[in-house]
């Protein structure tokens, strides 16, 4: 197959090589402005009207030895427009008036008068500071005849004839034009520049970039300055509502592009991300503690693309349809991000520094759904009365001592009446004084702080017309809301290129480094969750005094308090106390360097060979003190009194605990790759690429735990855990031993090839790409594992056909369609046994597990997109859209199925299932208001994206446990949810929901006697609408944005109760929703409350009030990002100031929702508020400063 | 452009060669690039891959867990620890017709077969693994023969019908699956074919296989005696299943003395260092109910196995609770043990009427699970009282391991033993009389709809 394949490529590349013909080719300007920037590099500014609609002949390939001057002369000259230096290899594109001005000249003139003069002066800006390399040319004579200012921004322009006026510009600022008078001395002020500037737009695959006309696919585009208009740490939420097709979850942190494609075993679902032509490297590791590392879980796409200084990313291109993703292979599934970092441009040195800082308050502890202490009390009580809870003084008869779990202080003082040792007075006064207490104050005061988050970048830039450089770091610091948590991050980037041999080659070399720390303590978050040392409302943390409280958690404060006499360590817990006493450290190192040679072999054919180098190293050190109150418990438990001597037994050795968890990851891609852009005739251009390339990702890691750790004199005591020890209960127990190692090789290897032919100067373009992906899969043979995947597309500009062009009202128009298959490859499955080793800690042999049996029936997953595109602009280009209507059908989708367990599996993998997704897309911007001093920019956009399995062997299940179910389902979206039909509570105060005839059934009608058509279709639990309105405004120096997301048609379940004690004796903590203050408690109270009481409470009764309808909610919002405010500070203030340029910028992000479908005022992105962590994040301010030298 | 010079076309020329030979070695070399050895994901390539499968317990260690359900050890009261069982344990507590609902797994079903899979992908490949010396390889094949008869004893006398040595050829058995063949028909094959199987697996492996193994995860000679002395019991061979216990006493006849352990039952030992161990088994899970009043009162006063491995209070259930697991990492022994052994050869020796040596045997092994003070030697004089004195002794040394279920089945065809059993349940009364169909084990809706070939055990 590789044979055939290289010969094919060798053929295709010989044949091209043999073309000479280098041909004219009629074009539009603006798409021969796209091929001379793409070959020179040469950058514009103009006017988006001006070269509208204007055709040219331009010769392909451009040959870069020619200067560029000499190409823009030949096409631009014929459409009188000319082309203004502004900087090295940047111009501006202005219309030449010359000539109409010329002619009255020419008649009055009739005999020539030679007029030889020369003209002196000086060109400043408003403050007065000179203008370097500003263009002064007399006005119709044409910039041959012009001058440039020098370094003091003086001139000295000699005229040949009569001249009315001069002109001057100015990249940036206004051309200017004086009439000339009597005098030589000529002086101009130039003004800012305020017409809008319009950029040619290169679209980036990774592997090439191409002038958005020439490609056929479906891309999004953020540009470094949309990306800045957001000033969020995350890139995700630079993201949000941005690109159509490209969902944010700002919560999970995760990015997904055109929504699901399958749902088979262990396929990932987030995209492929590429920086600077090569995939970041994924922390690999299938250990479930290394995976924690990756913040935001694993190699979900949010937490990779933080690893890049938002600062330096020039561009982020979204490739979303096949045409567009299938250079990239199997990778490609989920579609493709692709981030350009910035380069060093042909400027003088540019130095830019900002610095960002942000602060906001901690969320609302009021808007959290919890009782307060009377009510939880009152649940307390009942919770008692109705004999869930037993006395804890009661001692277990088998057990040595009582080693019952103590209950709250509200419990503890009714239990104190029953034992005869308080009177119900002396209880109901305790309880009354505890209902007033709310430890709301304390816990935002004592475990909350402002969040405080500070970035400081500093870039320095610039080059010549040989080399550039880019060179920047950033350091930034989070402080989030809960105490003892902070985290840092340091970046450097630098991108150099060197053009040598006679620019026959360039050279190009990246450097990006990472590094974070992060620091975390669980402390507050422990005492505001729901586990053991979770705080009840009426719990404080300090006493009136200012002492820190400490409560008992394992054994009743007796109890505890005995052992302590005995000589075991302090047993309480205060959560203030921990703040200081775990630290769970994390620092991660991450380096990328790059490396490229790109050489011309001919005119046309280049040849480049390219690598890049990745490392993560990631350490983590989770420490536990010996004074934590993890710590003190584990060697409490494991401390026992010797029956004979009364001595204490250790069983675990004193000291603190330590885990440690290293991560070291390295990976190498090479990639060689033939470059080819040849005309064929004067009707076709042709623009090829083949290369091939290779990966490897290794890496190895291990984690150890740590005992009897000494933190000042960093040493630990060695245990042997397969030694038992007895535990103060009396069992035997052996300390939980964790010593992985782990190492793991990867290999890739990849063959592809790219072919786009433009008709026509454009007017008919079709694509193509194949290519080959050859993994490394334990126990899959060659043919199992190489496939090829392939696209083509089509593209049509309508607008170059003749009876579109008269159209005037349309500005643009193209029609886009392509096809493509891409697929996944079965991980961890083949036509052979596969084993997973480790080794047994009690026998310290090496032992393995059967992970998978032969099976011969493994292939790809296979994923079909056919995408259809429109894009075109009216009103003078000043409202533009693009649509995209697309397909996609997943087949031979790998899917655990049930096996039989006589062949010893009761699941096996196999690719037999499918699906089907579609969806649409809109992007529409919009330059609604347009003046000199005043402006309105929008984009707004909306997707639509929905899927469906089509698989008839996932059949709906007819039991009603459909209700809590996600499995596949033939007919449904993926993420389907039913519910039950709520009929209110009886009597009984227990649930009662309706059948599908209507008849009430009560809870004790068991669930084998409810089918899934009992249950009602409620929709999908993620949003099939979502989209994006940014408005940008600007007065003057002056600018406004707001930015608006939306998402549309899901429907949710509203928590309500969650631990109900469904069985006695009851044990564990009860819950604090708020709801469970409207339950049911007396007969009649079933005609205002919907909560099931507690008497007699059921499974069925529970879970189904959690799954009715009645808890159905919509998920639709809009909602109010983001508003900022920014300023450019005039040049006059800057005067005395050695700054060329400053702003300031100031947003208020997180501003709450516009508007709700659901009646409940429930924010549908933030819909557990019984724990912190899901409140609604409140109002974060920021302020930034930007300055360059 | 037009005006290329001729020493450019030259170089162009050049050029175009090197640049088709760099491509073509890049191209053509990387063939076996991708194919590179995994560290912890692996193929069964060499010998030392077999080994680790063999030397991971969880591959052989979990068994069943209803047989402690449906033996009369159990017999629990109080509605609301009733209510609170699975739906599978109530089920089995009544000798239901069917377990399982339609999606339920039956785990003990799953655990054996899964060990047997395991055990058939070593045995079907291990002799032509590389690197490896035929003693190896031949050791690792035996011992994959030792986990697969204990595996299918299991299972047989769950599912199948209790052995009838008249009757073998025709009785169901289970299906018997002797290579890795996902995808092989599924019949039940008779009990004959199924104890056939076993012992000349097992008889296979003694003489490839050391006294002992490594530790007592690994079946060495010893636990290839123990199993064909409990299958010898099983197929009412009790001529060889005395000689099996024989030869397995032989190599090991530890006891533990269980005076060592009173209040200080932390220093009990966990399976791998419990000298009576011969080849370790866990039950699937855990079972905390109420013991048999009946079972308790066969235990005599000062009888430690009561004190030290039976509780009351144990999270509410009423009377007393079997928490020997709590000593033995949460889980019940159910594997081969040398008090099991001496019961085998006692039993024997009482079907024979020898009464010294019976009592020899029972007062041996009661020594040790009786402190010093309270221990009294047994004496029977009428040989009839020597096989239920053997069952009593049976029922206490192997309490709640659901071995007792085992012998309620074996019994049943001891026509002065066999007896109806009675128990209540959330109020309704259940019989299970000898011989009944309900003492074969249904088998799981969930496989019969897969494989329809199987047949349901006869109800």
């Amino acid at each position: 197959m590789t044979r055939k394949l290289l010969l094919l490529i060798g053929l295709l590349f010989c044949a091209w090589m043999e073309q000479s013909g280098f041909a004219q080719e009629k074009m539009s300007l603006q798409k021969a402005l796209s091929e001379i920037q793409r070959t020179y590099g040469t950058k514009f500014s103009y006017r988006a009207d001006l070269i509208k609609n204007m055709q040219t002949d331009l010769t392909l390939p451009l040959n870069k030895s020619q200067p560029v001057e000499g190409v823009l002369k030949r096409i631009l000259y014929p459409h009188k427009l000319l082309f203004l230096y502004v900087q090295e290899n940047y111009y501006t594109l202005v219309r030449d008036t010359r000539e109409e001005q010329e002619r009255p000249a020419a008649d009055q003139q009739n005999i020539p008068e030679p007029n030889y003069r020369t003209i002196t002066g000086k060109v400043t800006d408003e403050q007065g500071r000179p203008l370097i390399g500003a263009t002064v040319f007399p006005e119709g004579m044409g910039i041959r005849n012009g001058s440039i200012t020098s370094s003091d921004g003086g001139y000295v322009l000699r005229l040949l004839g009569p001249v009315d006026a001069i002109v001057f510009s100015y990249v940036g600022m206004q051309p200017t034009k004086i009439a000339l008078g009597k005098g030589n001395v000529v002086n101009a002020v130039l003004t800012g520049e305020q017409n809008m500037l319009e950029e040619v737009t290169v679209v980036s695959t990774g592997y090439s970039k191409l002038p958005k006309e020439r490609s056929t696919g479906s891309f999004g585009i953020a540009t470094a300055k949309d990306i800045k208009e957001v000033p969020a740490v995350n890139i995700l939420e630079k993201l949000e509502g941005m690109i159509p097709g490209v969902q944010v979850d700002l919560r999970k942190n995760t990015i997904s592009i055109r929504g699901r494609n399958s749902f088979g075993t262990g396929v990932s679902s987030s995209p492929l991300i590429v920086v600077d032509g090569f995939p970041v490297m994924d922390v690999d590791d299938n250990n479930a503690n290394l995976s924690d590392i990756a913040s935001g879980g694993g190699a979900s796409g949010g937490a990779v693309l933080n690893r890049f200084n938002p600062e330096d990313i020039e561009s982020i291109t979204v490739l979303k349809d096949a045409a567009a993703s299938s250079i990239w292979g199997a990778k490609a599934a989920n579609g493709v991000i692709v981030i350009e970092t910035k380069k060093g441009r042909n400027t003088p040195p540019v130095i830019n520094f900002g610095v960002n800082f942000s602060v906001s308050a901690p969320a609302d502890l009021n808007k959290l759904k919890v009782m307060n202490s009377a009510q939880y009390i009152d649940l307390e009580r009942e919770i008692k009365d109705l004999g869930f809870i037993s006395d804890p003084a009661i001692k277990q008869d088998w057990a040595s001592f009582n080693n019952n779990a103590p209950v709250s202080e509200a419990l503890e003082w009714m239990f104190k009446v029953d034992r005869g040792t308080a009177t119900a007075q002396q209880r109901d006064a305790a309880l009354a004084a505890l209902g007033q207490i709310d430890n709301k104050s304390q816990i935002r005061d004592l475990l909350l702080q402002r969040a405080v988050s500070q970035q400081y970048n500093l870039s320095f830039s610039g080059g010549s017309n040989k080399s550039t450089y880019y060179l920047s770091t950033n350091y930034t610091k989070d402080v989030p809301v809960f105490r003892g948590n902070k985290a840092e991050s340091f970046f450097v980037n630098s991108n150099l290129t060197n053009k040598l041999f006679n620019d026959r080659v360039d050279l190009t070399f990246g450097l990006n480094y990472n590094y974070s720390n992060s620091i975390n303590n669980p402390a507050a978050i422990d005492a505001m969750g729901n586990s053991v040392r979770g705080l009840k409302p009426y719990e404080l943390l300090q006493d009136a005094q200012g002492n820190n409280i400490s409560r008992y958690i394992r054994y009743t404060q007796a109890v505890s308090q005995d052992f302590e006499s005995k000589g075991y360590l302090p047993w309480g817990y205060s959560p203030l106390d921990d703040l200081s006493q775990t630290n769970y450290n994390e620092q991660s190192n991450r380096l990328r360097v790059n490396m490229g040679i790109d050489t011309k072999i001919i005119d046309g054919v280049n040849f480049v060979v390219s690598g890049m180098l990745q490392r993560n190293i990631v350490d983590t050190e989770n420490l536990d003190k010996v004074n934590s109150y993890g710590v003190r418990d584990l060697l409490n438990y494991g401390t026992s009194i010797d029956p004979n001597s009364g001595k204490l037994v250790y069983g675990v050795p004193y000291g603190g605990t330590l885990g440690l968890i290293n991560y070291n990851g390295w990976e190498y891609n090479l990639r060689s790759q033939v470059n080819v852009d040849k005309n064929v005739g004067n009707f076709l251009n042709v623009n090829f690429l083949a290369g091939a390339e290779i990966r490897q990702t290794k890496y190895q890691s291990s984690s150890q735990s740590r005992y009897g750790f000494n933190e000042d004199t960093y040493s630990d005591q060695v245990v042997n855990p397969t030694v038992p020890y007895q535990t103060v209960e009396g069992w035997t127990s052996t300390l939980s031993y964790q010593n992985t190692l782990r190492k793991s090789v990867n290999r890739a290897l990849s063959y592809y090839t790219n072919i786009g032919l433009s008709f026509l100067s454009g007017k008919y373009v079709a694509s193509g790409s194949l290519r080959f992906d050859d993994f490394t899969v334990t126990g899959a043979s060659r043919n199992q594992r190489a496939k090829p995947l392939w696209s083509a597309g089509l593209k049509w500009n309508a607008k170059m056909e003749s009876f579109v062009e008269q159209i005037n009202w349309l500005n643009a128009l193209d029609v886009r369609l392509t096809y493509g298959v891409g697929g996944t490859m079965p991980t961890g499955v083949g036509n052979q046994v596969v084993i997973n080793t480790s080794t047994d800690n009690l026998t310290n042999e090496q032992i393995a597990t059967i992970a998978s049996p032969a099976n011969n029936q493994i292939s790809w997953e296979k994923v079909k997109t056919f995408n259809l595109g429109v894009d075109f602009a009216v009103l003078n280009n000043r409202l533009a859209f693009n649509v995209d209507v697309y397909n996609k059908k997943t087949s031979d989708i790998l899917y655990n199925l049930p096996f039989n367990p006589t062949y010893g599996w009761t699941m096996l993998q196999f690719n037999s299932a499918s699906m089907k997704s579609n969806g649409f897309e809109l992007g529409m911007r919009a330059s609604v208001i347009k003046h000199r001093d005043y402006s309105w920019n929008a984009l707004f956009n909306f997707s639509y994206n929905t899927n469906e399995v089509t698989d008839n062997r996932f059949l709906k299940n007819t039991t009603s446990n459909l209700v809590n179910l996600s499995t596949p389902t033939v007919g449904l979206p993926l993420d389907y949810m039913y519910a039950y039909r709520w009929a209110g509570l009886d009597a009984q105060g227990q649930s009662q929901i309706y059948d599908k005839n209507g008849k009430i059934l009560n809870a004790s009608v068991g669930n084998n006697k409810l089918t899934s058509d009992d249950l009602v279709y409620m929709g999908r639990t993620t949003a099939p609408y979502f989209g994006g309105f940014n408005n940008d405004f600007r007065y003057k120096n002056f600018t406004l944005g707001v930015r608006i997301s939306y998402a549309m048609g899901n429907v949710l379940r509203r928590p309500s109760v969650k631990d109900y004690p469904t069985y006695s004796p009851y044990q564990g903590l009860i819950s604090t929703q708020s709801d469970l203050a409207l339950r049911w408690r007396k007969p009649g109270d079933e005609a205002f409350t919907n909560v099931p009481g507690l008497k007699d409470i059921s499974f069925n009764s529970l879970n189904r009030y959690q799954n009715s309808d009645l808890l159905t909610i919509s998920g639709s919002y809009i909602r109010l990002q983001q508003i900022s405010a920014g300023y450019i500070v005039p040049a006059k203030l800057l005067k005395r100031t050695p700054l060329k340029s400053a702003s300031v910028n100031a947003s208020v992000r997180n501003l709450g929702l516009l508007w709700t479908k659901n009646k409940d005022g429930i924010d549908p992105s933030y819909v557990n508020t019984g724990s912190y962590n899901n409140l609604p994040p409140t109002k974060a301010f920021f302020i930034s400063l930007n300055t360059s030298f | 452009m037009e005006d290329f010079k001729i020493s450019d076309k030259m170089k162009n020329l050049r050029y175009k060669t090197w640049t088709c030979l760099l491509l073509a070695v890049i191209g053509s070399s990387c063939r076996k690039y991708v194919e590179v050895d995994q560290y912890s994901n692996r193929t069964l390539k060499y010998t030392s891959d077999f080994q680790y499968v063999i030397n991971n317990r969880n591959n052989f260690e979990p068994s069943y867990i209803l047989p402690t359900v449906t033996s009369d050890d159990i017999a629990t009261t109080g509605t609301a620890q009733q209510n609170a069982w699975n739906s599978e344990y109530k089920a089995a507590y009544v000798w239901a017709a069917g377990f399982y609902g339609d999606t339920q797994t039956d785990i003990g079903w799953n655990n054996f077969y899964k060990t047997i899979y395991t055990c058939n992908e070593v045995i079907f490949s291990v002799m032509s693994s590389e690197n490896g010396t035929k003693v190896q390889k031949d050791q690792i094949y035996a011992e994959a023969l030792v986990n697969r008869a204990f595996a299918y004893l299991m299972l047989v006398n769950q599912y199948g019908e209790i052995y009838d040595p008249a009757k073998a050829t025709t009785q169901i058995g289970v299906p018997l699956l002797t290579t890795p063949d996902l995808y092989q028909k599924l019949n039940r094959a008779s009990l004959s074919d199924v104890y056939g199987q076993i012992v000349k697996d097992v008889e296979q492996a003694i003489p490839l296989l050391p006294n002992t193994g490594n530790n007592n995860g690994h079946a060495g000679k010893v636990s290839a005696y123990a199993l064909l002395s409990r299958c010898y019991l099983y197929m009412r061979n009790f001529a060889l299943a005395g000689d099996y216990a024989d030869k397995a006493l032989a190599l090991n006849s530890s006891l533990n003395n269980l005076t060592t352990y009173v209040g200080n039952m932390g220093k009990f030992p966990l399976r791998l260092n419990d000298p009576e161990v011969i080849l370790s088994r866990l039950s699937a899970g855990q079972f905390r109910a109420q013991l048999n009043p009946e079972l308790i009162n066969l235990f005599q006063a000062g009888d430690l196995r009561l004190e030290l491995f039976t509780g009351t209070g144990v999270q509410g259930i009423p009377g007393r609770v079997y928490i020997r697991p709590n000593f033995n990492e949460g889980y019940i022994y159910t594997g081969l043990n040398v008090p099991e052994m001496m019961l085998n050869r006692a039993e024997v020796y009482a079907r024979a009427g020898d009464i010294p040596k019976t009592l020899d045997l029972l007062n041996k092994l009661r020594q040790s699970r009786f402190t010093a003070v309270t221990y009294q030697d047994l004496s029977i004089s009428n040989p009839a009282d020597l096989l239920p004195a053997v069952i009593n002794e049976r029922r206490r040394e192997l309490m709640a391991t659901g071995l007792r279920w085992f012998d309620m089945r074996r019994l049943n065809l001891d026509a002065a033993l066999a007896k109806p059993v009675v128990r209540t349940f959330l109020g309704q009364d259940y019989t299970l009389n000898p011989g009944s169909n309900r003492y074969l084990y249904p088998i799981a809706p969930a496989v019969l709809n897969l494989n329809p070939e199987i047949q349901q055990s006869p109800r």
